[in-house]
């Protein structure tokens, strides 16, 4: 009786921690945000700033939504798999499986066993990304429409797909950008250097191109609302209320579709860059060539 | 003076957004080609529906890459740019 | 309050963010996947185990059935001998009652032809004598002048005598 009341009170603790940081950030949004008349299309608004060598730290709503996002997808993993069970009797449990039993079936199809390491790292990157773009329609600033956060995932990306490049050994690695011939090697390199820099921007452009034009169209039909219905007396002329549910449709397309679409295929695209990038044949030669050795060196 | 620098400046950044969204024109006319050749598919092989659904999503999302560079390009010359371009002309005045 | 331009760089919000995604990163192996993947490996042995069980099962019912039928098949031998045993015995007693029963049969009937031979020839003779009785009598009725009886009778006599004869 105590232990079931007990795990209920876990239940519940860790449902109020998956929201509460939500809560918090759209508490702080409301209490921050300075009232503005017409467009502002900006970035995200500095809190503080902590002095660092090089540039100064700004701690923006960007950073606290981020850090909600995390403490929200850990209480949500602690939740899913709380009480878990050989043979299930809840739900939860089935969806934890679920979303496991996916995201491997993913690796196995797109990049092969070899991989199965890679799992929780795919896991994150789309729950990251998908909670981070889908903060915009709690109306928070998404994390995902600042270049620095993609640009974050995108070098992370490229410094995995340049460790399991650099597995074949050094020289082929280096040989690879002077292929076919050496006077391609700019372009080559211009090219490996594009990856990240592509991963982000197609990230990034997707969701900013969201908020902008769901800016735009909100202070468009703020004007429009005024100018059809400012005759009403009183302060009812004041409120837009074309402004009610209409940008909503426009956020069906914008955060839910694109921010998942584009979630996925950022995984999809750090699946396909590292497995390809893995260059097979020189890592099995290396391989029998490091085993040979030391065969004759324990002889 | 400076106020013809400055309308230059402007003009200038908002002629170059301009140009950059033509950028929008080969995303269109790519992902108009895979959905043709995606419903072509689909009226051939019905029931291979869903996965070419999904694979042209995912090869739409990925062509849409280039109009967005031109979009990003586009919005930073609309409300970046001006400002550190004028910055920049205000540095640079002879004394 | 101040806002960030629309795009900007900063070295150490992309450090942050490349940190944020591996504590996720950490955080979903740690408490997402190890939890799941033990459990599901735990119930893929439970799984294999309760197979390997009911094949063990399989098997013991599989050798218990064998027995079973070895067992039965000599049964049914036995029981096979046991009938085709009293069958025969069944078959001789019958076959002797039968016998018997036919001997008694023709025993009987003969002594029945026997008898009714004698009878044949007692009502033969009875016949005979009335016959001739009866002949007499109307004879002597009819021409009981002309013919006197004791010639008659000697006559009608003979004549069934002939007639006896030829029968």
């Amino acid at each position: 009786m105590t232990k079931e009341k007990k795990n209920k009170l876990i239940d519940i603790a860790l449902l109020v921690m998956m929201i509460l940081p939500f809560v918090l950030c759209m508490v702080l949004k409301v209490l921050t945000t300075p009232a503005s008349e017409g467009i502002a299309i900006s970035g995200a608004l500095i809190y503080f700033e902590i002095p660092m060598p090089l540039m100064p730290l700004y701690i923006t709503e960007v950073q606290v939504t981020s850090l909600a996002v995390i403490i929200s997808i850990t209480a949500l993993c602690l939740y899913l798999t709380h009480g878990i069970k050989v043979i299930p009797d809840s739900k939860r449990q089935l969806v934890a499986e679920y979303i496991v039993e996916k995201v491997n079936f993913l690796i196995k199809d797109n990049m092969g066993s070899r991989y199965m390491a890679f799992a929780p790292f795919i896991a994150a990157i789309m729950g990251i990304s998908a909670f981070s773009s889908l903060s915009a329609l709690l109306g928070l600033f998404p994390p995902t429409s600042d270049m620095n956060i993609v640009a974050g995932w995108g070098i992370l990306v490229f410094i995995i797909i340049t460790h399991y490049k650099l597995k074949g050994g050094l020289f082929p690695y280096v040989k690879g950008f002077f292929e076919p011939i050496p006077v391609f090697a700019p372009f080559n390199i211009i090219g490996e250097i594009s990856t990240p820099v592509s991963m982000s921007f197609r990230h990034y452009g997707n969701v900013l191109s969201g908020v902008v034009i769901s800016t735009l169209v909100g202070s468009a039909l703020g004007g429009l609302s005024e100018m059809l219905l400012g005759w009403l007396p009183g302060f009812l002329g004041d409120i837009p209320f074309l402004r009610v549910g209409i940008p909503a449709v426009l956020s069906v397309y914008f955060d839910l579709f694109s921010g998942l679409m584009q979630a996925f295929i950022f995984a999809m695209l750090t699946m396909l860059y590292i497995a390809t990038g893995f260059p097979e044949e020189e890592y099995e030669k290396r391989q029998a060539k490091k085993k040979k050795k030391a065969l004759s060196a324990a002889q | 003076m400076l106020e013809l620098a400055i309308g230059i400046i402007l003009a200038g950044c908002a002629i170059g957004a301009g140009l950059a969204l033509i950028a929008g024109i080969g995303p269109g006319i790519g992902e108009g080609n895979a959905v043709s050749k995606a419903c072509e598919a689909i009226g051939r092989q019905p029931e291979s529906k869903g996965a070419v659904t999904s694979t042209m999503i995912m090869g739409c999302a990925i062509a849409e890459t280039t109009g967005l560079y031109g979009l990003v390009v586009g919005i930073l010359l609309i409300f970046v740019a001006p400002n550190s371009f004028v910055q920049i002309l205000m540095n640079n005045l002879p004394k | 309050m101040q806002s960030l331009d629309i795009i900007s760089v900063n070295i150490w919000n992309i450090l942050i963010s490349l940190a944020n995604l591996l504590i996720l990163f950490l955080v979903m192996k740690k408490f997402l996947f190890k939890p799941v993947m033990k459990i599901m490996n735990e119930r893929q042995s439970q799984v294999t185990a309760i197979y390997a069980d009911a094949e063990n099962d399989r098997q013991a019912a599989a050798d218990m059935k064998q027995e079973y039928e070895t067992r039965m098949a000599a049964a049914r031998e036995e029981a096979d001998g046991l009938v085709r045993n009293a069958v025969q015995t069944a078959q001789r007693k019958s076959d002797a009652i039968v016998n018997e029963a036919k001997d008694q049969a023709a025993h009987l009937k003969q002594k029945a032809e026997t008898e009714i031979q004698q009878e044949k020839k007692q009502m033969l003779d009875d016949v005979r004598t009335e016959i001739s009785d009866l002949a007499v009598s109307i004879a002597s009725r009819i021409m009981e002048r002309e013919v006197n009886a004791q010639d008659h009778a000697d006559f009608v006599d003979q004549f069934i005598q002939n007639v006896g004869d030829k029968q």
